[in-house]
């Protein structure tokens, strides 16, 4: 999936599963034995990354399109999320085919 | 030939078998040692199945004799200060690593499956480290594979009704399970219940695993309905809160040992468990340290009785 130049798109962990619950979702790390409860626009961008790498824009713009919500508002809550899977070591970082080109 | 295959063919010990009674299954230990088999009876009694004869036990576990010991040390199955046996899943079966032992128990939906346990010294075979160990891991993955859970809790029963006190080491649960006992409750386990579906609900049976509050000999109760799981917390006074749904099964998940971190299992466990959370109220209890078992029992029914 092309992300823009520079890019980095990141995917779910592989030892990470998630499941919906009554509008909400559990994500669960099978190793670290941690587990987070998250909203029902959260597990929407958790079975996103599930199905496969995403860059920022790409997950803002499915938000904006999903739900109502105003880009802004759907890109920083977004990367408030990310960072708070991220500090729970559930997402994979995954440098995109535009990412690598610029590298070189 | 599969690792499972590889500890069935080891030598047995003996020609002795004993057969387990551990809801939801039985588990016949086949290729014991006459003293194996006394330790064992001993040690599980309460839980022996009626039939004495093995190849009838819904697991069948050959018992092998290890060549050797085994080379890794003991601080190699240590984990937060406990000993911890590593569990291997495969795509046929899931093997288990113990500091003197090695097993394998087939994965396998419905009540019968083939298992190995092997050890190099005959005395090692009953020592909890070694079969208890094992028990517990076999009764986790049967008890999933016929639709429940075997839950971290301290399990009460009270007028012939079950309550599950979940939490994390030092939440509480053994506390709670002294204050039950004190107060004439019967304490079916202040560490592992076991929870199976039954008529009209979810059902708790005895497992004879339990932590420090130790085995009632005999097991303390039948299988009783479960009334509700409290998700035990320390609180300077006592609170009972109803908790939301995705939250209710996160604390569930937690608290499903060994199945819980295994990838293979986790969509049957997620449903299981998302099952007991739609049939029984779960509930946030905060304990206090003076608070008595009648009256956290008396809140918990008292939240129960308007819905959870």
């Amino acid at each position: 999936m092309a992300g823009e130049e520079g890019e980095m798109a990141v995917r779910l962990g592989r030892r990470v599963r998630h499941r919906a619950v009554a509008g909400d979702g559990v994500l669960v790390h099978l190793e670290r034995g941690q587990v987070m409860v998250v909203t029902e626009v959260g597990l929407r961008v958790v079975e996103l990354l599930h199905q496969g790498p995403r860059t920022v824009p790409e997950l803002v713009a499915s938000i904006v399109g999903e739900f109502e919500v105003d880009e802004d508002t759907a890109r920083r809550d977004l990367e408030l999320f990310l960072a708070q899977l991220r500090g729970e070591q559930v997402l994979e970082g995954v440098a995109t085919a535009a990412a690598a080109s610029a590298g070189k | 030939m599969t690792p499972g295959a590889e500890l069935a063919a080891l030598p047995s010990w003996g020609d002795e078998n004993v057969v387990l009674a551990l809801p939801p299954c039985t588990v016949g230990l086949e290729g014991l040692s006459r003293g194996q088999r006394q330790a064992i009876r001993a040690q599980y009694a309460g839980f022996q199945g009626t039939g004495g004869c093995a190849p009838e036990a819904h697991i069948r576990c050959r018992v092998g004799r290890l060549p050797h010991p085994l080379a890794e040390a003991a601080e190699a199955f240590t984990r937060h200060g406990e000993y911890a046996p590593r569990i291997e899943p495969g795509e046929a079966g899931v093997g288990l690593v113990g500091y003197s032992s090695l097993a394998w128990l087939e994965r396998r939906a419905g009540v019968a499956a083939r298992a190995a346990l092997a050890v190099a010294g005959e005395e090692e075979l009953a020592q909890p480290f070694v079969l208890e160990n094992f028990l517990r891991i076999v009764t986790a993955y049967r008890a999933l594979a016929l639709g429940g859970v075997l839950l971290h809790s301290a399990g009460v029963v009270h007028g012939g009704r079950a309550f599950l006190f979940c939490g994390r080491a030092n939440a509480g649960k053994t506390t709670l399970a002294r204050k039950a006992a004190a107060a004439g409750a019967q304490v079916v386990s202040d560490d592992l219940n076991m929870v199976m579906p039954g008529p009209g609900g979810w059902w708790v049976h005895p497992v004879p695993f339990t932590g420090e509050f130790g085995r009632q000999q005999p097991p303390a109760a039948e299988a009783c309905p479960l009334v509700a799981v409290a998700l035990l917390e320390k609180t300077a006074a006592l609170r009972v809160a109803p908790v939301q749904p995705a939250e209710a099964v996160a604390a569930l998940l937690v608290g499903c040992p060994f199945v819980n971190a295994d990838s293979e299992e986790f969509p049957a466990l997620a449903s299981v468990v998302s099952d007991v959370a739609a049939g029984v109220p779960v509930l946030r209890v905060g304990v206090a340290r003076g608070d008595s078992f009648p009256v956290i029992l008396a809140a918990v029914e008292e939240r129960v009785k308007h819905g959870g």
